[in-house]
Protein backbone atom coordinates (compact mmCIF):
# COMPACT_ATOMS: atom_id res chain seq x y z
CA UNK A 1 0.00 0.00 0.00
CA UNK A 2 1.35 3.53 -0.99
CA UNK A 3 1.69 6.43 1.29
CA UNK A 4 -0.68 7.95 -0.48
CA UNK A 5 -3.74 5.09 0.04
CA UNK A 6 -2.55 5.02 3.71
CA UNK A 7 -3.31 8.71 4.15
CA UNK A 8 -6.74 8.40 2.42
CA UNK A 9 -7.65 5.68 4.60
CA UNK A 10 -6.16 7.20 7.79
CA UNK A 11 -7.68 10.42 7.28
CA UNK A 12 -10.95 9.27 6.61
CA UNK A 13 -10.95 8.10 10.09
CA UNK A 14 -9.12 10.96 11.42
CA UNK A 15 -11.64 13.25 9.64
CA UNK A 16 -14.79 10.78 11.18
CA UNK A 17 -12.82 10.75 14.69
CA UNK A 18 -12.46 14.75 14.71
CA UNK A 19 -15.93 15.42 13.53
CA UNK A 20 -17.25 13.17 16.24
CA UNK A 21 -15.15 14.48 19.53
CA UNK A 22 -16.38 18.20 17.27
CA UNK A 23 -12.64 19.12 17.05
CA UNK A 24 -11.07 19.16 13.37
CA UNK A 25 -8.93 16.29 11.62
CA UNK A 26 -5.74 18.12 11.62
CA UNK A 27 -5.19 17.60 14.76
CA UNK A 28 -5.25 13.75 14.45
CA UNK A 29 -4.19 13.79 10.21
CA UNK A 30 -0.77 15.54 11.44
CA UNK A 31 0.24 13.11 13.97
CA UNK A 32 -1.09 10.11 11.90
CA UNK A 33 1.15 10.67 8.61
CA UNK A 34 4.27 11.45 11.06
CA UNK A 35 4.17 8.52 13.64
CA UNK A 36 2.38 6.16 11.66
CA UNK A 37 3.26 6.43 8.17
CA UNK A 38 6.61 8.28 8.65
CA UNK A 39 6.01 11.78 6.40
CA UNK A 40 7.95 14.22 6.98
CA UNK A 41 6.29 16.42 9.81
CA UNK A 42 6.40 19.91 7.74
CA UNK A 43 5.17 17.96 4.75
CA UNK A 44 2.37 16.64 7.01
CA UNK A 45 1.39 19.64 8.21
CA UNK A 46 1.20 21.58 4.79
CA UNK A 47 -1.08 18.30 3.73
CA UNK A 48 -2.98 18.39 7.00
CA UNK A 49 -3.90 22.23 5.80
CA UNK A 50 -5.51 21.06 2.65
CA UNK A 51 -7.82 19.10 4.30
CA UNK A 52 -8.65 21.96 6.54
CA UNK A 53 -9.84 23.89 3.79
CA UNK A 54 -11.47 21.32 2.01
CA UNK A 55 -13.38 20.43 5.55
CA UNK A 56 -14.09 24.31 6.25
CA UNK A 57 -16.11 24.90 2.41
CA UNK A 58 -17.84 21.75 2.69
CA UNK A 59 -19.35 22.99 6.51
CA UNK A 60 -19.30 26.71 5.82
CA UNK A 61 -22.05 26.86 2.90
CA UNK A 62 -24.34 24.94 4.81
CA UNK A 63 -23.39 27.13 8.30
CA UNK A 64 -24.46 29.88 6.04
CA UNK A 65 -27.63 29.13 4.42
CA UNK A 66 -28.42 28.31 7.98
CA UNK A 67 -27.73 31.92 9.12
CA UNK A 68 -25.66 30.14 11.64
CA UNK A 69 -22.03 31.64 10.81
CA UNK A 70 -21.76 35.50 11.98
CA UNK A 71 -19.89 36.77 8.60
CA UNK A 72 -19.32 40.50 9.91
CA UNK A 73 -17.56 39.01 13.42
CA UNK A 74 -15.66 36.17 11.10
CA UNK A 75 -14.22 38.59 8.98
CA UNK A 76 -13.10 41.30 11.04
CA UNK A 77 -11.17 38.37 13.01
CA UNK A 78 -9.79 36.69 9.79
CA UNK A 79 -7.97 40.08 9.35
CA UNK A 80 -5.39 39.18 12.48
CA UNK A 81 -5.63 35.67 11.74
CA UNK A 82 -4.63 35.71 8.21
CA UNK A 83 -1.82 38.09 9.23
CA UNK A 84 -0.61 35.63 12.16
CA UNK A 85 -0.98 32.56 9.27
CA UNK A 86 1.86 34.27 7.10
CA UNK A 87 4.18 34.70 10.49
CA UNK A 88 2.87 31.21 11.15
CA UNK A 89 4.66 29.85 8.20
CA UNK A 90 7.48 31.93 7.72
CA UNK A 91 8.30 30.41 11.80
CA UNK A 92 7.65 27.12 10.28
CA UNK A 93 10.44 27.33 7.93
CA UNK A 94 12.67 28.21 10.04
CA UNK A 95 12.45 25.80 12.99
CA UNK A 96 13.52 22.35 13.47
CA UNK A 97 11.28 19.37 12.39
CA UNK A 98 11.48 17.98 15.63
CA UNK A 99 10.64 21.38 17.53
CA UNK A 100 7.94 21.25 15.99
CA UNK A 101 7.11 17.92 16.74
CA UNK A 102 7.61 19.00 20.11
CA UNK A 103 5.28 21.83 19.69
CA UNK A 104 3.11 19.93 18.36
CA UNK A 105 2.49 17.43 21.88
CA UNK A 106 2.30 20.41 23.85
CA UNK A 107 -1.01 21.04 21.21
CA UNK A 108 -2.22 17.50 21.92
CA UNK A 109 -1.57 17.85 25.64
CA UNK A 110 -3.27 21.14 25.91
CA UNK A 111 -6.49 20.10 24.17
CA UNK A 112 -6.71 16.69 25.86
CA UNK A 113 -6.83 18.74 28.99
CA UNK A 114 -9.40 21.45 27.63
CA UNK A 115 -11.15 18.28 26.71
CA UNK A 116 -10.92 16.95 30.17
CA UNK A 117 -11.91 19.90 32.00
CA UNK A 118 -14.92 20.27 29.67
CA UNK A 119 -15.33 23.82 30.71
CA UNK A 120 -19.14 24.83 30.09
CA UNK A 121 -19.04 28.20 27.87
CA UNK A 122 -20.36 31.35 29.14
CA UNK A 123 -23.54 32.92 27.17
CA UNK A 124 -23.64 36.29 26.34
CA UNK A 125 -24.43 38.46 29.28
CA UNK A 126 -25.02 41.88 29.85
CA UNK A 127 -22.30 44.41 28.48
CA UNK A 128 -20.83 46.86 31.34
CA UNK A 129 -21.42 50.33 29.59
CA UNK A 130 -17.72 50.39 29.21
CA UNK A 131 -17.27 47.53 27.04
CA UNK A 132 -20.46 47.66 24.84
CA UNK A 133 -19.71 47.21 21.32
CA UNK A 134 -22.02 47.35 17.99
CA UNK A 135 -21.47 44.05 16.98
CA UNK A 136 -24.97 42.81 18.03
CA UNK A 137 -26.69 40.44 16.07
CA UNK A 138 -29.48 37.21 16.64
CA UNK A 139 -29.21 33.80 15.26
CA UNK A 140 -32.05 31.18 15.51
CA UNK A 141 -31.23 27.79 17.28
CA UNK A 142 -31.85 24.85 14.88
CA UNK A 143 -32.86 22.51 17.48
CA UNK A 144 -36.18 24.58 19.28
CA UNK A 145 -36.26 27.42 16.71
CA UNK A 146 -36.15 30.14 18.91
CA UNK A 147 -34.05 33.06 17.98
CA UNK A 148 -31.23 34.20 20.43
CA UNK A 149 -30.27 37.92 20.25
CA UNK A 150 -26.33 38.00 21.52
CA UNK A 151 -23.51 40.88 21.38
CA UNK A 152 -19.50 40.27 21.23
CA UNK A 153 -17.31 42.12 23.82
CA UNK A 154 -13.48 42.51 24.59
CA UNK A 155 -13.05 43.01 20.46
CA UNK A 156 -9.61 43.76 21.13
CA UNK A 157 -8.62 40.77 22.90
CA UNK A 158 -10.14 38.85 20.14
CA UNK A 159 -8.11 40.31 17.23
CA UNK A 160 -5.17 39.42 19.38
CA UNK A 161 -5.76 35.90 20.54
CA UNK A 162 -6.74 35.46 16.28
CA UNK A 163 -3.87 36.55 15.50
CA UNK A 164 -2.28 33.94 17.90
CA UNK A 165 -4.47 31.58 16.31
CA UNK A 166 -3.59 31.95 12.80
CA UNK A 167 0.05 31.43 13.80
CA UNK A 168 -0.38 28.33 15.34
CA UNK A 169 -2.44 27.02 13.00
CA UNK A 170 -0.09 27.82 10.23
CA UNK A 171 2.51 26.26 12.29
CA UNK A 172 0.85 23.07 13.30
CA UNK A 173 -1.51 22.66 9.92
CA UNK A 174 -4.63 22.83 12.18
CA UNK A 175 -7.59 24.99 11.70
CA UNK A 176 -7.13 27.13 14.89
CA UNK A 177 -10.68 26.06 16.17
CA UNK A 178 -9.28 25.22 19.46
CA UNK A 179 -8.22 28.77 20.32
CA UNK A 180 -10.98 30.28 17.95
CA UNK A 181 -13.88 28.92 19.45
CA UNK A 182 -12.82 29.02 23.32
CA UNK A 183 -11.68 33.14 22.64
CA UNK A 184 -15.15 33.35 21.12
CA UNK A 185 -17.11 31.38 23.83
CA UNK A 186 -15.64 32.73 27.07
CA UNK A 187 -13.97 35.91 25.91
CA UNK A 188 -16.21 37.31 23.95
CA UNK A 189 -19.64 35.99 24.96
CA UNK A 190 -20.42 34.65 21.55
CA UNK A 191 -22.85 31.40 22.13
CA UNK A 192 -21.07 28.03 21.63
CA UNK A 193 -23.04 27.46 17.93
CA UNK A 194 -22.12 30.97 16.56
CA UNK A 195 -18.35 30.52 18.24
CA UNK A 196 -18.38 26.95 16.01
CA UNK A 197 -19.54 27.61 13.10
CA UNK A 198 -18.17 31.18 12.77
CA UNK A 199 -14.56 29.69 13.38
CA UNK A 200 -15.00 26.80 10.45
CA UNK A 201 -16.08 29.84 7.98
CA UNK A 202 -12.61 31.20 9.41
CA UNK A 203 -10.54 28.13 8.93
CA UNK A 204 -10.93 28.19 5.16
CA UNK A 205 -9.04 31.47 4.20
CA UNK A 206 -6.51 31.34 6.92
CA UNK A 207 -5.12 27.70 5.77
CA UNK A 208 -5.51 29.31 2.21
CA UNK A 209 -2.98 31.62 3.31
CA UNK A 210 -0.53 29.30 4.73
CA UNK A 211 -1.28 26.63 2.06
CA UNK A 212 0.09 28.67 -0.85
CA UNK A 213 3.27 29.76 1.30
CA UNK A 214 4.03 25.91 1.22
CA UNK A 215 3.37 25.51 -2.15
CA UNK A 216 5.45 27.69 -3.54
CA UNK A 217 8.01 26.61 -1.43
CA UNK A 218 7.59 23.44 -2.08
CA UNK A 219 6.65 21.56 1.03
CA UNK A 220 3.09 21.11 0.19
CA UNK A 221 2.75 18.10 -2.05
CA UNK A 222 -0.18 17.67 -3.62
CA UNK A 223 0.42 13.69 -4.40
CA UNK A 224 -0.25 13.60 -0.06
CA UNK A 225 -2.35 16.62 -0.16
CA UNK A 226 -5.11 15.18 -2.09
CA UNK A 227 -5.97 11.59 -0.60
CA UNK A 228 -5.53 13.71 2.69
CA UNK A 229 -8.22 16.82 1.51
CA UNK A 230 -10.67 14.12 -0.01
CA UNK A 231 -10.22 11.38 3.07
CA UNK A 232 -10.80 14.22 5.39
CA UNK A 233 -14.03 15.42 3.99
CA UNK A 234 -15.68 11.87 3.27
CA UNK A 235 -14.58 11.18 7.74
CA UNK A 236 -15.88 14.51 8.48
CA UNK A 237 -19.44 13.75 6.34
CA UNK A 238 -19.75 10.67 8.15
CA UNK A 239 -18.58 11.19 11.46
CA UNK A 240 -21.21 14.11 11.89
CA UNK A 241 -23.93 12.14 10.14
CA UNK A 242 -23.42 9.41 13.16
CA UNK A 243 -22.46 12.09 15.55
CA UNK A 244 -25.78 11.99 17.48
CA UNK A 245 -25.58 7.95 17.77
CA UNK A 246 -22.37 7.14 19.62
CA UNK A 247 -21.67 8.44 23.29
CA UNK A 248 -19.67 11.45 23.35
CA UNK A 249 -17.98 10.50 26.95
CA UNK A 250 -16.28 7.45 25.21
CA UNK A 251 -15.20 9.45 22.21
CA UNK A 252 -13.30 11.94 24.41
CA UNK A 253 -12.18 9.73 26.61
CA UNK A 254 -10.81 7.56 23.30
CA UNK A 255 -9.38 10.63 21.84
CA UNK A 256 -7.70 11.83 24.96
CA UNK A 257 -6.17 8.73 24.76
CA UNK A 258 -5.18 8.99 21.46
CA UNK A 259 -3.85 12.39 21.49
CA UNK A 260 -1.53 11.86 24.66
CA UNK A 261 -0.32 8.77 23.07
CA UNK A 262 0.55 10.88 20.26
CA UNK A 263 1.77 13.36 22.30
CA UNK A 264 4.05 11.53 24.24
CA UNK A 265 5.69 10.07 21.05
CA UNK A 266 6.22 13.13 19.28
CA UNK A 267 8.23 14.32 23.11
CA UNK A 268 9.97 11.42 22.55
CA UNK A 269 10.99 12.38 19.13
CA UNK A 270 11.75 15.95 20.18
CA UNK A 271 14.34 14.64 22.81
CA UNK A 272 16.05 12.12 20.97
CA UNK A 273 16.74 14.94 17.97
CA UNK A 274 17.03 18.06 19.98
CA UNK A 275 20.14 18.36 22.07
CA UNK A 276 19.74 21.99 24.41
CA UNK B 1 -29.40 43.61 8.68
CA UNK B 2 -28.18 40.63 7.16
CA UNK B 3 -27.16 40.14 3.38
CA UNK B 4 -28.28 37.53 1.35
CA UNK B 5 -25.15 34.43 1.78
CA UNK B 6 -26.33 32.88 -1.20
CA UNK B 7 -23.79 33.90 -3.63
CA UNK B 8 -21.14 32.49 -0.94
CA UNK B 9 -22.59 29.40 -0.11
CA UNK B 10 -22.86 28.53 -4.05
CA UNK B 11 -19.27 29.25 -4.18
CA UNK B 12 -17.97 27.20 -1.48
CA UNK B 13 -20.31 24.48 -2.10
CA UNK B 14 -19.10 24.35 -5.94
CA UNK B 15 -15.78 25.18 -4.92
CA UNK B 16 -15.76 21.97 -3.05
CA UNK B 17 -17.44 19.58 -5.57
CA UNK B 18 -14.95 20.57 -8.16
CA UNK B 19 -11.77 20.02 -6.21
CA UNK B 20 -12.83 16.86 -4.53
CA UNK B 21 -13.94 15.79 -7.97
CA UNK B 22 -10.05 16.03 -8.82
CA UNK B 23 -8.83 14.53 -5.68
CA UNK B 24 -11.14 11.58 -6.68
CA UNK B 25 -9.64 11.26 -9.79
CA UNK B 26 -6.09 11.66 -8.46
CA UNK B 27 -7.12 8.84 -5.90
CA UNK B 28 -8.21 6.58 -8.74
CA UNK B 29 -5.69 6.79 -10.63
CA UNK B 30 -3.61 6.28 -7.82
CA UNK B 31 -5.10 3.44 -7.20
CA UNK B 32 -5.08 1.75 -10.47
CA UNK B 33 -1.22 2.03 -10.53
CA UNK B 34 -0.57 5.27 -13.05
CA UNK B 35 2.24 6.54 -12.29
CA UNK B 36 3.36 9.39 -9.69
CA UNK B 37 5.76 11.35 -11.33
CA UNK B 38 6.19 14.70 -9.31
CA UNK B 39 5.65 17.65 -12.21
CA UNK B 40 7.15 20.81 -12.58
CA UNK B 41 4.80 23.84 -11.03
CA UNK B 42 3.50 25.21 -14.62
CA UNK B 43 0.79 25.87 -16.68
CA UNK B 44 2.54 23.26 -18.90
CA UNK B 45 3.95 20.56 -16.11
CA UNK B 46 0.56 20.37 -14.78
CA UNK B 47 -1.76 19.97 -18.07
CA UNK B 48 0.59 17.54 -19.11
CA UNK B 49 0.49 15.58 -15.97
CA UNK B 50 -3.16 15.93 -16.65
CA UNK B 51 -3.57 14.76 -20.29
CA UNK B 52 -0.94 12.23 -18.86
CA UNK B 53 -3.50 10.50 -16.47
CA UNK B 54 -0.70 11.22 -13.74
CA UNK B 55 -2.30 11.50 -10.21
CA UNK B 56 0.58 14.33 -9.52
CA UNK B 57 -2.07 16.48 -11.92
CA UNK B 58 -4.89 15.57 -10.84
CA UNK B 59 -3.87 16.31 -7.24
CA UNK B 60 -2.22 19.54 -7.95
CA UNK B 61 -5.09 20.82 -9.72
CA UNK B 62 -7.04 19.65 -6.44
CA UNK B 63 -5.04 21.75 -4.73
CA UNK B 64 -4.99 24.51 -6.59
CA UNK B 65 -9.17 24.83 -7.04
CA UNK B 66 -9.47 24.43 -2.90
CA UNK B 67 -7.19 26.96 -2.48
CA UNK B 68 -8.93 29.36 -4.83
CA UNK B 69 -12.40 28.54 -3.19
CA UNK B 70 -11.94 30.36 -0.37
CA UNK B 71 -10.63 33.79 -1.76
CA UNK B 72 -13.83 33.06 -4.62
CA UNK B 73 -16.28 32.85 -1.65
CA UNK B 74 -14.74 36.27 0.07
CA UNK B 75 -14.97 37.99 -3.43
CA UNK B 76 -18.54 36.88 -3.03
CA UNK B 77 -19.12 37.75 0.33
CA UNK B 78 -18.05 41.09 -0.63
CA UNK B 79 -20.41 41.59 -3.16
CA UNK B 80 -23.01 40.43 -1.13
CA UNK B 81 -21.98 43.64 1.42
CA UNK B 82 -21.36 45.72 -1.03
CA UNK B 83 -21.62 49.01 -0.04
CA UNK B 84 -21.12 48.38 3.36
CA UNK B 85 -18.34 47.94 6.43
CA UNK B 86 -18.47 43.88 5.45
CA UNK B 87 -16.95 44.04 2.05
CA UNK B 88 -14.49 46.61 3.50
CA UNK B 89 -13.64 43.89 6.23
CA UNK B 90 -13.57 41.11 2.87
CA UNK B 91 -11.43 43.26 0.74
CA UNK B 92 -8.96 43.95 3.33
CA UNK B 93 -8.72 39.55 3.93
CA UNK B 94 -8.08 39.35 0.40
CA UNK B 95 -5.53 42.08 0.85
CA UNK B 96 -3.34 40.44 3.20
CA UNK B 97 -4.21 36.77 1.25
CA UNK B 98 -2.15 38.78 -1.57
CA UNK B 99 0.45 40.00 0.64
CA UNK B 100 0.80 35.88 1.41
CA UNK B 101 0.83 35.51 -2.53
CA UNK B 102 3.52 37.68 -2.95
CA UNK B 103 5.62 35.69 0.19
CA UNK B 104 5.30 32.69 -0.99
CA UNK B 105 6.16 33.67 -4.90
CA UNK B 106 9.40 35.44 -3.32
CA UNK B 107 10.07 32.40 -1.80
CA UNK B 108 10.13 30.29 -4.81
Amino acid sequence: MSIAVGAFLASIGAGAFGALVGIGGGLIIVPVLTELLGVPIKTAIAASLIGVIATSTGATSRYLSAGLADRRLGLMLLIPTVAGSITGSLLNKVLDANVLAGLFGLLLVFVAVQLLRQKKPSTSAPLPADEASDFVSTYTEPTDGTEIPYRARRIRFGLVSSFFAGNVSALLGIGGGVINVPTMTIAMGIPIRVATTTSTYMLGPTAVTSALIYFAAGVLDPILAGPVALGVFIGARAGARFSTRVSQAGLRLAFIGVALFFAVQMFARFIQNVSL
Amino acid sequence: MRASSRLTALVLTDGSVVSAAFFLVAVVLELVGRPQVPGTLDVSGVTGSIGRLEPWGWATIGVLAAIITPVAGLIATAAEYRGRREAILAAGVIGILGISLLVALLQQ
